[in-house]
């Protein structure tokens, strides 16, 4: 089994190259930097990865019937895919429930919130009428994390990535795992521009 | 193999306990560090497969949200483990996701061939080890975490193993040969001694030696049946002896009795033929002065007197030859070197052959023999004078004397003639004491002559024997040993 020393040799840029071109959706194996569908089918998993990563507080499930519940708010950028990325999947024996909300008192019962971007300007005030809510934003607007959400999408690189704002999380009582610390860009919230 | 069965009993014994114990140790050596080495695999598989279940965790999130870079810090962590060369993290689809290299410039291994049919699994090579883990996410795999560890650590328990085993070998086999050495006197002693003392009775044939030693054991029970038997061979040769010893004694006596009755009977024969003379001589005298006186008789008379007159002569004659004949028997031998041939030409001038037939001698060469002169020229002459004799009547009478045969042992001398011959049936008479097959009013003679023959021939170690046919002649054989320091 073990190669030769110049087949060795010859194998070392290949596994380079491949680190490289291989920096995709793991199960997807889709281009995310390509705009449009496949983003939002990136950004559709994530929300759904997230919620291995997030403990919510127990009593956040009792309202929902043991199910968690993803809700977007404002204009759906996903269209049916986020729908179609949860189908029939579970996190800790919890089904999904999609919810679109036209009001923010209403979203308050979500487990995660994608916050669109349609809600650009009114961030400020959604966030605020958010507080004391047990619920991860997420949120693709500019400096989402810095500005008060919890997690904020952002493309590097032609990759996906994401900002986490720790104190936001920590005033929603949740609490993030280390595994999903690590990839996030740690940002500081400021309280005055999420006030 | 050959070397072994060459070897003496005690090397033999050495080397077989020696051996034994050696081969157990080894077996025993082999069996607990394969089992050693498997339980060092397993330990080994099953902690690298938690390495690989920890890696696995810890890179679940770097799958999921698809950031190499943080598997390759969280597989970096393996640098604390020293064994591991190598690590890799494998998307679902076989694709190299992120990898670790303990020594980047010794490049990478190709970890993707080690992944199997199997979702998980191990490979032990040679000099390390593979395993394979699957990365679950919701109960369905969605990568693969590969390790690759030396086996350093088994190689060390091994060459520690074979040192101790080695060591804890020489050191057995040690004690086993000074065990060995010591325990192996009570057989091998006892054996050895046997041996030397078999070898001592078949080169020495002494059988009275015993061997020692031998406990309660076969080797003992050996040691027992073979004195056992040893007294039993010296019983046997000293009763053989014996018996021989008594056998000698008893043909010593025998011969002794023989000795003096036929001592007594020569003396006896010597003396009667002696006290014989006497009246015979008054017989003789008063015939003859009878005849003298003869006037008184009438023809009848004188008949009477001169047949008595010759009876007295021939009995006389008789009497002297007895006497000759019991000298033969009684006289001591004088020894020498004689020429047979010049007794032979002496013999032939005396005999007086019958002028009217000229007797044609054919004599060859005789040996010189050692013997008593004048009874050897007896010998001939009598056998001559036979000759002489029983030709006498041929119109061509023919004799021939000279050596039948020479060996080794003995030289056979002939004397032949052309005469009356005789008859076979006969032959064994020939040479007794007054025995004739002729009358004597034929040939004169008194049938001692060949009696003597065959004492004289007798007395110097040889033999005769005569073959005859009526009519067409005799021949007379006498044998004389070459040695003829045996004739006593």
């Amino acid at each position: 089994m073990v190669a030769p020393a110049r087949h060795r040799l010859r194998v070392l840029p290949i596994c380079l190259a491949a680190t490289f071109i291989m920096a995709f959706g793991p199960s997807y194996g889709e281009d995310a930097s390509v705009a449009g569908l496949s983003d939002y089918r990136v950004k559709a998993a994530y929300l759904y990865y997230f919620t291995t990563f997030v403990d919510w507080p127990p009593e956040t499930f009792s309202r929902s019937g043991d199910a968690l519940v993803i809700g977007i708010l404002g204009e759906d950028p996903f269209g049916g895919i986020l729908d179609e990325t949860l189908r029939g999947k579970t996190v800790n024996n919890r089904r999904f429930i999609v919810k679109r909300f036209g009001s923010i008192k209403e979203a308050r019962e979500s487990h995660i919130l994608f916050i669109s971007s349609s809600e650009r300007d009114r961030l400020p005030y959604i966030l605020k009428m958010l507080e004391g809510a047990t619920v991860l934003t997420v949120g693709e607007i500019e400096s989402f994390a810095s500005r008060g959400g919890e997690i904020g999408f952002r493309v590097e690189d032609k990759k996906v990535r994401f900002d986490i704002n720790v104190a936001a999380v920590e005033r929603a009582r949740l609490k993030i795992s280390a595994q999903l610390m690590k990839l996030g860009r740690i940002v500081e919230g400021s309280e005055r521009q999420g006030g | 193999m050959a070397l072994f069965r060459g070897a003496s009993v005690k090397v033999k014994l050495i080397l077989a306990s020696v051996l034994g114990s050696g081969t157990a140790l080894l077996v025993v050596g082999a069996v607990i560090t394969s089992y050693d080495l498997m339980a060092l695999r397993t330990r080994l598989v099953r902690r690298m497969s938690v390495q690989a279940d920890i890696v696995g965790t810890n890179c679940l999130s770097a799958l999921l949200f698809s950031d190499p870079k943080s598997a390759e810090t969280t597989l970096g962590a393996l640098k604390a483990d020293p064994r591991i060369l190598a690590a890799g993290l494998y998307t679902s689809e076989r694709r190299q996701f992120a990898t670790y290299l303990r020594d980047p410039l010794a490049g990478t291994r190709l970890m993707e061939d080690s992944l199997g049919g199997a979702d998980e699994g191990y490979r032990l090579q040679d000099d390390r080890l593979v395993l394979w883990r699957s990365v679950l996410f919701d109960g369905k795999p969605i990568g693969t975490v590969v390790i690759e560890s030396d086996l350093l650590e088994v190689t060390a328990t091994m060459t520690r193993d074979v040192v101790i085993f080695a060591s804890v070998l020489l050191a057995s086999l040690l004690l086993a040969l000074a065990i060995s050495s010591r325990l192996q006197r009570d057989i091998a002693q006892p054996i050895l001694r046997l041996a030397e003392t078999a070898r001592r009775v078949s080169v020495e044939k002494d059988f009275s030696v015993r061997a020692s030693g031998g406990g309660a054991d076969e080797i003992g029970a050996l040691v027992t049946a073979f004195n056992e038997m040893l007294e039993e061979i010296r019983q046997q040769q000293a009763a053989l002896r014996a018996a021989h010893d008594g056998l000698e004694q008893r043909v010593a006596e025998r011969t002794a009795q023989l000795q003096a009755a036929n001592d007594e009977l020569e003396a006896f024969s010597y003396s009667v033929s002696h006290d014989l003379r006497a009246p015979l001589r008054h017989i003789a005298g008063f015939a003859e002065l009878l005849e003298a006186e003869g006037d008184g008789l009438n023809d009848a008379g004188r008949r009477f007197v001169r047949k008595i007159s010759q009876a007295a002569t021939r009995m006389g004659q008789l009497i002297d030859d007895l006497l000759v004949f019991s000298r033969m028997g009684r006289s001591e031998m004088q020894a020498a070197t004689v020429s047979l041939a010049d007794i032979l030409a002496d013999v032939i001038k005396e005999a007086q052959p019958d002028v009217k037939h000229p007797i044609d001698w054919k004599i060859g060469s005789l040996p010189r023999v050692r013997g008593d002169r004048a009874m050897l020229r007896l010998v001939l002459a009598n056998l001559v004078s036979n000759a002489v004799k029983y030709t006498g009547k041929s119109a061509h009478p023919r004799i021939e004397v000279g050596v039948a045969r020479e060996e080794d042992r003995e030289v056979v001398i002939c004397v032949r003639d052309n005469g009356v011959g005789f008859d076979m049936t006969y032959a064994s008479k020939l040479f007794g004491v007054f025995q004739r097959l002729h009358r004597a009013d034929e040939f004169e003679g008194t049938g001692i002559g060949l009696a003597n023959v065959r004492r004289i021939v007798h007395r110097h170690g040889g033999r005769t024997w005569a073959e005859g046919d009526p009519g067409r002649g005799a021949a007379f054989y006498f044998s004389l040993p070459r040695d003829s320091e045996a004739a006593a």
